[in-house]
């Protein structure tokens, strides 16, 4: 009876309830909920550090540091404080952290998630208060979300600033993060997500699925994609980080088989000698089907459940090799990857060559090549007893090696009166190197079909060695990906596209020839002047001579490159390789200042499409991610002594050779910030670029 | 550790009850409401790849059997109509363009299921004229291609404005009476579905205002309105290379604000129908217009060659008085014959907003292996997206048309003898066979031999006021004697076109078949329930009123349903009515 | 509704009792709202309170075009005869100033009055003697102004992009308040003129052409006026905010009166001026733009060193006061030198201050009374000044 009655009762205040509008009760509710987590949000507060941000090469400039407070989030009653890495980005000299009770306290930064984007402070404070957690399995999309920053609060004991909207998916960023459409942005990373109750969904951060810097993500700010990492998540790690222990991501060690990562088969490509996948016995063409019990049909799924894991953390493995399923792990995964050099046997390959085996176009000196007595014009017929059918089956034997193994060769030789020797040559492989030969021979078996002829050619070496009417290949693979059916365009063009109002321009030397393999040269210019005269004068008779096509595409704003332009860059390349016969082991990105940022930061983003990149003055803040990759890009870096970013740029070269990484480094005394000066500086990179697929 | 975190959740746990009190329920109603709808529409929402593995963007499925909507700019590739598409089940599949909308940013295309007889949750389609400025909206998609799951990102906003005009980029991608929107739409979500409260797709997002921060979203967003939409679906079912339509008109308002014609194509529709230098247009298909983007809004949502009414003042050529005329024109087409196929092939859109490209791959492996049935589903032609498609339609319209009414065995000549009244009745007959064409009105017969050489063009019009009913008769014959053999030139699904057996007031929709023979075209109207024939054009000349007949009053004659009734009409005036009470044909001999 | 209360108790207990049920509860709730709450559990449509709104938005058309400025901007009628009130820009500057009504008659408009501090101007609509405006509907400034917090509700109208004109409506946009904070924004390289509080806001609503819009409470109550596309200094981010009317209430009333006078031009505080009164503190070489104010040492019987600030000591916080003479003190970030130098400049000697600095873990907090500037500069004391 009384129960009803209660019943009765509560109902008549349930209808009021009821016919309360709902936008109202919602700001009532919020406004509720802020105020339950506005005491575990901080205000923190940074003395000296850069006034700019590095933001990698990408984003036209460096991004200037704002001048306000940033937000932090506590996490345990004694002390415990996680904010955005992005906060942190300029190296501070002082964090001072403002706790919303009114004290103020010297801050301590504990340790770093890499992963996540996460930092841990520690102030010498008790009994904070620290707020709720939303559990991950209640968070679902469309739920009311307010992100909650202390940039704009003009006391740290005032309320903090407040972004309302939903959740709008819950995995992203291969599972590491919740996404919302409130608004995200410096006011308020490192604080907290919250949900209506006043319960704590995540930590704001800058994210994107591409590239982990700190600053990743920052050019979204505001745009209604905005990313939380779940507080549960890192509630998980939080002993670990209190024991001062950076976290960084767990790397399995393998490059996928080509294919649009979204959608293609999850089946390996190759697997990075030493990683935990090669430990765990992966081979390449296996298929994998389960990691940890989650089938996996595309490579996103894996990435999706690999992702959120940690350096040190294990998986297991189901694969399909061939007809029989396999269980692989538990094994523990890597830490990042330094970029392997593949093994180098110090040879030039004779291009555009029809007849089977590796003709020898130079041989570097005191190379494994040279030591072994290989000279110019041997031809490469096994590796390891192997058959050779062309460069590209040569290079993939010896992708398959580390530096310091033995390999046998078989060559054939032209004797004296012109008998072929067959002879056995051993050597061991050498780490690659990156020096460039001072003269070079003709690189294509064409070049009696190629009008203009390297003046640079030693008469000896002139005299074509196979008759000249030997068939033409029809297709070098790789070489042209699609040879197009018409009459390809030579000469200047430019292309605009009326849409996107994306332009490049593109000169392709007038004496094309589609049975020769070109070298794409991708020019990238300074903010504001697209330079192409300047670079057309100089480049022209270089283009003809050594078969070079320039591309050149033209940045959006005056202000420079911006990320996303990366992307379009990229599929001006891709058309470029689907227009004309260009050898895809010399694709070069080629830059000046900033333009050369962009040129390193593409040859970072986009290994398996750039060979190289060749920037004057040009530098990046932070390298990106380290991908695992078999091939890694060369860079030919040129400075002048007189730029007034040469400390920046000198900087670029030990960062890059600590990652193993080949450089070839140039100091030009008088020069500022301009474009190489000499023609023998250009004619030396020429050659550079001609000797990127060297063996 | 795990102990820790127990801690929590149970600190939450303890912390909840009091919590729970401070929220309203009708909040949590309203947030339980919108989480449920999001689960139950967002299986719909299609992440597309283009098979250049250049970009993509989104979509959504509107039929069980895998039709979904996009936008042109997201599948348009000179190089292949296949795509790849992710579904929120996390799936892969294959997909083909079926019917593309260039100037209007659309495209249909279809997936192709994973195993036969899977069916497909699709979203309904909304009302987009009953949209206000200020109703809450739910946006989905894929920007930035963050769905490496296929979930698709759900933003949540208000409509910011209706009816906006946004200018194409050169003939394409125009957003006539489009909406506004703050939901968040970025790159990615182009081709996504736009939703109401009740779920239902009320557009498809195509584009924003990006400024100072480049492309990224920036408080302005627009989609495409479904109505606009709906007016093509049937084209584009039908695979065609869509056009928008012009009024064969240019109008601007004048200081007082009204809308005067100021240039007129005497070839138009419009023209013969009497709009004139310095007519003041009044409405357009049933919108009133005071503005030159009232007008574009109008107009824009209408396929080319569809008739819609138009009201407009004049001063009466003969009596001088100024007069409204309500009037129904056929809209030319934006574009001439084969135009816009020459413009995609010059540029390939990618407009602004587009998504970037994800991770390239060597070309070699990036064009995807497609399977051999989806290879099968797709037929080029020229004017055409898809010609499997229209196949497809065309095949089933006739097997509908065929269902209610098979007249193929007929094939012997036919004599139709009743009544012709306009006005006055008299006697009519009707003999149609192979060569020729006769009618007898009392004791006057007319006669045309449509294939014999040097048969005069005006006899083609003969009876004189009828604009050709013979010719009609010969090709109405043809029709369902011999159906797509009887037509070498063309005879293609022609979409969705409103048609008026009785003027301006009778509009209902119908399927329509468009077919060629020797030199002339007829366009004919089914039913779209039982695929009955209920009228028909014919055009002796291009750019002159074709004869038009209303077929009525089926009855069963040699077992099959054929017409007693046939209303003539030419231009602004009726011809006259045929009765007729008996059909006579002749066993084949 | 009649049997609505039949959940009631149902409902309500669960809430009281177990969480998870009462989420549950809500679900199958939903489940039913379609049959009977639908209208009330869905968010409710702003339709009405947008319709209600808009008939007082005006679109402005003027000069502009050059320098990335917009020819366009929006307004707000204050006065059924026809006043308009909008922020003060370059496109006002046009001999044939046009504005589009919301049923889209057209006028040429003048300026009546601007002031560039609060960086707002009212124009009036221009007719004809014979017809006098005196029914447009209009928002009347001095209307009692809502409270309003942040996370309230509001909505944005502007002709934002230039979206409308002739009789389309202006664009509308939601979002919450996302804070009420002093303006720290600059334009371009300039500071943006408006130096007030402004409702800081979560919708993108600063965008070309929008200033001039109004926001309103989420019941179309005006409150804020939409001001030029600025940069926050604080978060270097573009920022979306509106200037409270309040404070923009008097403008308007005087300028329709045609009595307004101008403020007076602020003297500019930016300038490093040299320093009134003596600290005593040495830094560091001062090399980067924002090195950080660590103490290299402190002159000899100078106010730093009675105070006992020492070497290495970083200053992070400085106390002082909010006004010259004022005895209320504001505590202020010290984020480089050169913000030290800027902040204690204008201070008389005399004056106390407080300085915080981090040593080892700690924060100091010191007072120092400032003393006269002495004659020729005394030498640091030694880097270890054991006395």
């Amino acid at each position: 009876m009384t129960t009803l009655a209660i019943g009765l009762l509560s109902a008549s205040l349930l209808w009021e309830q009821i016919s309360a509008e709902v936008d109202a009760g919602l700001e009532a509710a919020f406004k509720a909920a802020v105020a339950r987590v506005a005491p575990a949000v901080v205000q923190i507060q940074t003395v000296g550090g850069l006034e700019t941000l590095p933001t990698g090469a990408a984003r036209g400039g460096p991004l200037l540091r704002g001048l306000g407070p940033t937000t932090g989030l506590i996490v345990a009653a004694d002390g415990y404080i996680v904010s955005s890495s992005f906060n942190f980005v300029h190296l501070p000299a002082g964090i001072t952290v403002h706790v919303p009770n009114g004290q103020t306290y010297p801050a301590r930064l504990v340790a770093r998630d890499r992963t996540r984007m996460l930092t841990l402070l520690k102030i010498e404070a008790h009994r904070l208060p620290v707020p709720a957690v939303t559990p991950k399995e209640e968070i679902h999309v469309g739920m009311w979300v307010a992100a909650l920053g202390r940039t704009l609060s003009v006391s740290p004991q005032g309320p903090p600033s407040v972004s309302i909207g939903i959740v709008s998916a819950t995995r992203r960023i291969w599972g590491k993060a919740v996404q919302t459409d409130a608004k995200v942005s410096p006011i308020n990373y490192g604080g907290p997500l919250i949900d209506v109750y006043g319960r704590v969904v995540g930590i704001l951060v800058p994210m994107s699925p591409r590239g982990d810097q700190e600053t990743a993500g920052v050019e979204w700010y505001d745009s209604g994609i905005g990313f939380a990492v779940p507080l549960e998540d890192i509630l998980r790690v939080l002993p670990k980080l209190k024991e001062g222990r950076n976290l960084g991501r767990g790397l399995l060690g393998i490059r996928w088989q080509a294919g649009h990562p979204l959608t293609a088969p999850p089946i390996v490509g190759d697997v990075l000698p030493g990683s935990a996948a090669d430990r765990a016995g992966l081979r390449s063409g296996d298929r994998i089907v389960e990691i940890d019990g989650v089938p996996i049909e595309r490579q996103a799924q894996a990435q999706l459940v690999l992702g959120p894991k940690y350096e040190g953390e294990s998986v297991r493995l189901k694969i399909r090799r061939g007809e029989q399923t396999l269980e692989l792990g538990p094994v523990a995964l890597g830490a990042d990857a330094p970029i392997l050099r593949s093994a180098y046997l110090g040879i030039l390959p004779m291009r555009d060559d029809a007849t089977a085996g590796v003709e020898v176009r130079y041989v570097f000196a005191d190379s494994p090549a040279a030591k072994a007595g290989l000279r110019p014009g041997d031809r490469i017929v096994t590796c390891n007893k192997l058959p050779v059918t062309d460069r590209n089956s040569l290079r993939s034997a010896l992708d398959n090696l580390l530096p310091g193994t033995e390999i046998v060769l078989g060559v054939k030789r032209q004797g004296t009166e012109d008998k072929i020797e067959d002879i056995k040559l051993t050597t061991a492989l050498a780490p690659l190197d990156d020096r460039v030969p001072d003269q070079l021979p003709v690189g294509t078996r064409k070049q009696a079909q190629a009008a203009g002829r390297s003046p640079a050619v030693p008469a000896a070496l002139e005299k074509p060695r196979q008759p000249a009417d030997k068939p033409v290949p029809a297709k070098q693979p790789q070489a042209k990906p699609q040879q197009p059916a018409k009459e390809v365009r030579k000469g200047a063009w430019e292309h605009h596209d009326p849409l996107s109002g994306h332009r490049f321009w593109v000169y392709v030397p007038e004496n094309y020839d589609p049975n020769i393999t070109y070298a794409l040269v991708v020019w990238l210019h300074p903010p504001g002047d697209p330079m192409k005269d300047v670079i057309l004068q100089v480049w022209r008779d270089l283009c003809q001579e050594h078969h070079l096509i320039l591309l050149g595409p033209e940045a959006d704003a005056p202000s420079g490159w911006v990320t996303s332009e990366a992307d379009l860059i990229k599929s001006d390349i891709q058309y470029m390789l689907s227009q004309y016969a260009i050898d895809r082991f010399r694709v070069v990105t080629h830059g000046l200042g900033r333009g050369g940022d962009m040129a390193l930061y593409l040859a970072f983003d986009a290994p398996e499409l750039i060979a190289g990149a060749a920037a004057v003055g040009g530098t990046l803040d932070h390298l990106p991610a380290r991908e695992p990759t078999r091939r890694p890009p060369r860079f030919y870096l040129v400075a002048g002594q007189r730029d007034p970013r040469l400390e920046g740029i000198r900087s670029l070269r030990p960062r890059l050779l600590e990652r193993n990484v080949p450089v070839h480094w140039t100091e030009i005394a008088e020069l500022g910030s301009g474009y190489i000066p000499q023609a023998d500086g250009i004619r030396h990179l020429v050659r550079w670029i001609d000797s990127l697929d060297r063996l | 550790m795990r102990r820790q975190l127990a801690g929590w959740v149970g600190a939450v746990c303890l912390a909840w009850v009091s919590l729970a009190a401070d929220v309203p329920p009708v909040v949590l109603q309203a947030q339980a409401h919108r989480q449920a709808l999001i689960a139950r529409v967002s299986p719909t929402v299609v992440a597309i790849f283009a098979a250049s593995g250049e970009g993509g963007g989104s979509g959504v499925l509107i039929s069980d059997d895998g039709y979904a909507l996009t936008n042109f700019h997201v599948v348009y590739s000179p190089s292949s109509p296949f795509l790849y598409c992710g579904l929120p089940d996390g799936h892969v599949y294959e997909a083909v363009v079926v019917g593309t909308d260039p100037v209007g940013d659309v495209a249909l295309i279809r997936l192709v299921p994973r195993h036969p007889g899977q069916k497909f949750p699709y979203a309904p389609m909304g009302d987009s004229d009953t949209v206000q400025i200020g109703d809450w909206c739910l946006a989905m998609g894929n920007p930035f291609l963050l769905a490496s799951d296929f979930a698709p990102t759900v933003t949540y906003g208000i409509v910011s404005g209706t009816h906006r005009y946004q200018y194409p980029a050169g003939t394409l991608l125009e957003y006539p009476d489009c909406m506004q929107i703050d939901a968040s739409i970025n790159p990615g979500n182009s081709g996504g579905p736009l939703f109401n409260l009740r779920g239902e797709i009320i557009g498809i997002n195509g584009r924003g205002s990006f400024d100072k921060r480049g492309r990224v979203n920036s408080g302005v967003g627009y989609a495409i309105s479904i109505n606009q939409i709906r007016n093509f679906l049937g084209h584009l079912r039908a695979g065609w290379l869509c056009d928008h339509a012009t009024l064969g008109a240019v109008v601007d308002t004048d200081d007082s604000g009204r809308l005067l014609v100021s240039r007129v194509l005497e070839t138009s529709d419009a023209f013969r129908r009497g709009l004139d230098l310095d007519s003041e247009l009044l409405a357009f298909a049933g919108r009133p217009v005071q503005s030159v983007n009232q007008f574009k809004n109008a107009l824009g949502i209408y396929p080319r060659g569809w008739r819609v009414p138009i009201s407009f003042r004049r001063r009466n050529p003969d009596t001088g008085e100024l007069e409204r005329k309500d009037v129904l024109v056929r809209l030319m087409g934006a574009h001439a014959t084969g135009q816009l196929t020459d413009i995609l092939q010059r540029k390939q859109p990618r407009q602004p907003g587009q998504p970037p490209a994800p991770m390239p791959q060597v070309p070699a492996t990036a064009l995807p292996a497609f399977s051999d049935t989806l290879k099968r589903m797709y037929e080029a032609r020229d004017g055409f997206a898809n010609y499997y498609f229209n196949r497809l339609e065309r095949e089933q319209l006739l097997t509908r048309f065929r269902r209610h009414s098979d007249a193929r065995s007929l094939s012997g000549p036919w004599q139709l003898s009743g009544t012709f009244a306009s006005g006055t009745r008299i006697q009519a007959t009707l003999e149609v066979d192979t060569e020729s064409a006769a009618l007898t009105l009392a004791d006057r017969r007319y006669r045309i031999e449509p294939l014999r050489e040097g048969e005069a063009s005006e006899n083609l019009r003969e009876p004189k006021g009828s604009g050709g009913i013979l010719l009609l008769a010969y090709h109405w014959r043809r029709l369902l004697v011999l159906g797509e053999k009887g037509f070498e030139a063309a005879f293609h699904h022609g979409g969705w076109e409103p048609f008026y057996p009785k003027g301006i007031a009778t509009r209902h929709m119908t399927e329509v078949l468009l077919s060629e023979h020797a030199g002339v075209s007829c366009k004919w109207y089914f039913d779209t329930t039982d695929g009955k024939l209920v009228g028909a054009e014919c055009f002796p000349e291009r750019d002159e009123d074709p004869c038009e007949v209303v077929f009525e009053d089926y009855r069963q004659v040699y077992g099959q349903q054929l017409p007693h009734r046939m209303i003539v009409r030419f231009g602004d005036k009726e011809y006259g009515v045929f009765t007729w009470n008996q059909w006579q044909i002749t066993a084949k001999p | 509704m009649s049997f609505a209360p039949r959940f009631g108790p149902s409902l309500c207990t669960a809430w009281i009792t177990k969480p998870r049920v009462a989420w549950t509860a809500a679900l199958c709730l939903t489940a039913l709202s379609a049959a009977t709450f639908s209208v009330r559990a869905a968010d409710r449509s702003f339709a009405d309170v947008v319709r209600n709104v808009q008939p007082k938005m005006v679109k402005i058309f003027g000069a502009g075009g050059y320098r990335g400025l917009t020819a366009y901007c929006t307004g707000v009628l204050v006065s059924p005869e026809g006043h308009i009130l909008t922020v003060y820009s370059p496109t006002l500057d046009s001999r044939e100033l046009r504005v589009h009504l919301y049923d889209g008659t057209r006028y040429e408009a003048e300026v009546v009055a601007t002031e560039p501090q609060l960086d707002v101007a009212l124009i009036k609509i221009r007719t004809p003697a014979e017809l006098k405006l005196n029914d447009l509907p209009y928002f009347d400034i001095t209307a009692p102004i809502p409270d309003v917090q942040p996370g309230d509700w509001v909505l944005a109208f502007s002709n934002l992009f230039e979206i409308a004109t002739g009789d389309e409506p202006v664009s509308v946009q939601h979002g919450v308040i996302a804070a009420i904070a002093p303006l720290a924004a600059r334009r371009g390289v300039h500071e943006a003129p408006y130096k007030g509080t402004v409702f800081v806001l979560d919708a993108i609503t600063n965008n070309p052409g929008s200033h001039g819009g109004i926001v309103t409470t989420r019941r179309g109550e005006w409150i804020g006026l939409i001001g030029k596309e600025v940069r926050n200094t604080l978060s270097e981010t573009w920022i979306n905010y509106a200037m409270p009317i309040k404070d923009l209430r008097r403008f308007v009333e005087e300028a329709r009166r045609g009595v307004y006078k101008r403020m007076p031009a602020p003297e500019d505080t930016t300038k490093i001026v040299q320093p009134l009164a003596e600290h005593g503190i040495v830094f560091v070489p001062d090399v980067l733009d924002l090195t950080p104010p660590y103490v290299e040492g402190v002159l000899r019987g100078s106010p730093a060193e009675q105070a006992g600030l020492k070497p290495d000591d970083l200053i992070v916080f400085v106390r002082l006061p909010a006004s010259p003479g004022s005895s209320d003190y504001e505590e202020r970030v010290v984020p480089s030198i050169k913000s030290f130098r800027q902040l204690t400049a204008s201070l008389e000697p005399g004056t106390r201050i407080q300085i915080i600095v981090r040593r080892q873990q700690q924060l100091l907090t010191f007072d120092l009374t400032l003393a006269p500037r002495p004659k020729g500069n005394p030498a640091p004391a030694k880097k270890d000044s054991s006395l």
